[in-house]
């Protein structure tokens, strides 16, 4: 797909990448990161491993709650498949979709979940937020951030085997000057990018459990509360 | 996004009621709680507590004006509405209406004082057209008004619930609770205890009331 996404055009952008020939990998969620309505970054997650502390999805939304750009979008794949013919090749793909937006004119910020058309047929549709597999956690990320630097929270991303992308066309605003994220698997990074790699970690670990289904019932929606859309200048009642 | 206001309940219920409906999705009931005609906190079930369970729902509803003891109350969400008149049950479903239940319940004395208004929507290009508001005698939530602002009783001898644990409680449950600013304070929400909370978030507990013991001795300083 050509040309960074925006905040306008990125679900045309993920719909459109599911017509491209690597569509068919994709197995994976990715995230974008906007400043002033363009996408900066791009982090295609890492495959998930069965002996997994936390999936990739959870640590994609660290990431982008301690990154805290003006907008942000975690799209997670979803494999449509015939139910009478489950061994079948998937039918067809989509984007279920979970956006944050910093409010402009106001306090705050939205979160929503969407879903995207399926065969590039009808429109995206809204679903209760809840339904994005990563909004609560999302939600959680961003009220309780560490602090980490930027440039920490990717150097983190990548040595947690996400892949960052860049579009070189434009100019980035971020500073570097701890070491490009690039680098970091070989080089190892500053004892400070380390550092906060380790609380990150454990920052990650703790948002899992935090927000495993609430014991005793399987269903994947009962988790803790998404706060999506907050009166201007109201903060969540529970403190942590 | 601004909180409903006491003086214009109807017409501030469905401003915010705007925003999902255009959504397509549905509004879910949500209470507001008022002091001196000022919101104070908000509370809406998570979508979980609504596809199974409504009277959980509005158990966490109710329970929230008990505990805090708040006396004026708005709560408003999605109704549906069939004409009894139509026999045949397809047709009449198919012919429903849909609306938005907002009610305002306030305790007087010994009293529960209550309005139940009923204002119907459609969507047209884009748009939510607002129908008049029909004032009923009850609705879907009066009932849950009754019950959360009849006066105190004490029917058994247990100690009260804290603020705090009730707003950890439904927030662990799905049902998100946010106050206005200062009032998480006013109401003692920040006093979290590592014996009231999971396992797995006694970390953050100890790390607020860290934070909250280092606030305290700054300011103790600056003031002596």
């Amino acid at each position: 797909m050509k040309g960074r996404p925006t905040w306008e055009t990125y679900e045309a952008w993920l719909t459109g990448f599911l017509d491209t020939p690597d569509a068919d990998l994709l197995e994976a969620p990715l995230a974008m990161i906007f400043t002033g309505g363009h996408a900066d970054w791009l982090i295609d997650a890492r495959p998930e491993r069965p002996d997994d502390e936390v999936d990739p999805l959870t640590e994609l939304a660290v990431v982008v709650g301690e990154l805290a750009p003006d907008a942000a979008v975690v799209a997670a794949p979803v494999r449509i498949r015939d139910l009478h013919e489950a061994d079948a090749p998937i039918v067809s793909r989509t984007w279920v979709v979970t956006s944050y937006a910093h409010r402009a004119d106001g306090e705050g910020y939205d979160l929503r979940t969407r879903t995207l058309p399926v065969d590039g047929i009808g429109s995206a549709s809204d679903l209760d937020v809840e339904h994005g597999p990563v909004a609560s956690v999302l939600d959680d990320a961003i009220r309780n951030r560490l602090g980490v630097a930027p440039v920490h929270a990717l150097y983190t991303a990548v040595s947690w085997g996400h892949q960052l992308m860049v579009d070189g066309s434009g100019e980035v605003d971020l500073d570097l000057s701890a070491g490009a994220p690039a680098d970091a698997p070989a080089s190892g990074g500053t004892r400070a990018a380390e550092a906060a790699r380790h609380r990150l970690g454990r920052h990650a670990r703790d948002l899992a459990t935090r927000h495993q289904p609430t014991a005793g019932w399987p269903q994947p929606l009962r988790r803790p509360a998404v706060h999506a859309s907050t009166p201007d200048g109201w903060q969540a009642a529970c403190p942590i | 996004m601004q909180p409903p206001r006491w003086d214009d309940p109807i017409g501030s219920a469905c401003r915010e009621a705007e925003a999902t409906i255009l959504r397509g999705l549905q509004v879910r009931p949500t209470l507001y709680g008022f002091v001196d005609d000022e919101p104070v906190i908000r509370v809406q079930p998570g979508v979980v507590a609504l596809s199974g369970d409504m009277d959980a729902a509005m158990q966490h509803l109710a329970v929230v004006p008990t505990v805090l003891g708040i006396e004026q109350v708005l709560v408003f969400g999605h109704a549906r509405l069939t004409d009894p008149e139509i026999g045949d049950d397809h047709l009449r479903d198919a012919l429903a209406t849909y609306a938005i239940d907002v009610e305002v319940g306030r305790r007087e004395g010994g009293e529960v004082v209550t309005d139940v208004h009923m204002v119907e929507r459609e969507v047209e290009d884009g748009e939510v057209r607002w129908q008049p508001p029909t004032e009923l005698e009850e609705g879907g939530w009066t009932d849950l008004l009754r019950y959360a602002l009849a006066p105190p009783r004490r029917v058994l001898d247990l100690p009260p619930v804290s603020a705090a644990c009730l707003a950890y409680g439904l927030s662990r449950w799905g049902t998100v609770v946010e106050v206005a600013p200062g009032w998480r304070e006013r109401f003692g929400m920040d006093r979290l205890d590592r014996r009231d909370v999971r396992p797995i978030d006694r970390r953050r507990v100890r790390d607020l009331t860290r934070r909250r013991g280092t606030a305290r001795r700054s300011t103790q300083e600056v003031g002596s």
